[in-house]
């Protein structure tokens, strides 16, 4: 004769460890991972519609500073450490490509 | 799965950065002129990716070494990056907001091609 296993909710109000776990990871990083995809694509349609030069190099820094912080929560979530250099080989191309651009537009408009 | 301090801290810093990357592109669309767009999406570089990196190191614990790597990297990176902007938009003559104030104003718009009375 065995007891019945208690009811998953009441087992994990039991416990806060459970309840706090089951809110990080089930709620508050997909919801912060589908924040940063909104974010992109956002960043995207400024790209494609912006006000001039500049406005359009700042959101393409933008778009891929967000897609460092995307792949930092990824590597939270699969817990793999490969996410991570992914990131930092972004972070470095993104700013010297920023930089070059931004000195480029500067070299060909400047009076 | 993780203790009850770490969970805590990891949630707190994730609400955080994406708070930070969220008012960072709201600045970013809301905002009237270059510069203070520049002022906005600084926070996107500097508070949003070193808050989340600062919640991987602490929850999961993988590879810190490079994810620290990461974050002074983006600390460094994203301020020579808003400078080479701002300074690229300031020598093409960008036009400012009519609000802005500041000495040497005239001087800066004597030849552009815009007419000095716009408002």
């Amino acid at each position: 004769m065995t007891r019945p296993l208690p009811h998953p909710l009441t087992h994990a109000a039991a416990h806060p460890d459970a309840v706090i776990n089951h809110i990080l990871f089930d709620i508050a990083i997909p919801a912060a991972i589908a924040i940063h995809i909104f974010l992109i694509a956002l960043c995207v349609w400024r790209v494609w519609r912006g006000q001039n030069s500049i406005d359009r190099l700042i959101g393409a820094d933008l778009v891929g500073t967000l897609t460092c912080s995307l792949l930092v929560l990824l590597s939270l979530v699969l817990r793999s450490a490969i996410y991570v250099e992914v990131a930092l080989a972004l972070a470095s191309l993104g700013f010297l490509s920023t930089i070059f651009l931004a000195k480029l537009i500067t070299d060909e408009n400047a009076a | 799965m993780l203790p009850l301090l770490t969970s805590i801290l990891a949630l707190v810093l994730i609400l955080a950065g994406t708070a930070a990357s969220v008012l960072g592109i709201l600045g970013y669309y809301r905002l009237p002129d270059v510069f203070t767009r520049l002022h906005a999406t600084g926070m996107v570089g500097t508070f949003g990716v070193t808050l989340l990196v600062g919640a991987t190191v602490f929850a999961a614990g993988v590879a810190w070494p490079k994810a620290i790597l990461l974050a002074v990297l983006i600390l460094i990176a994203g301020p020579c990056t808003s400078h080479a902007l701002a300074s690229a938009a300031y020598r093409i003559r960008l036009p400012l907001h009519r609000s802005a104030r500041f000495p040497h104003r005239d001087d800066l718009e004597q030849d552009t091609t815009t007419p000095p009375n716009q408002s």
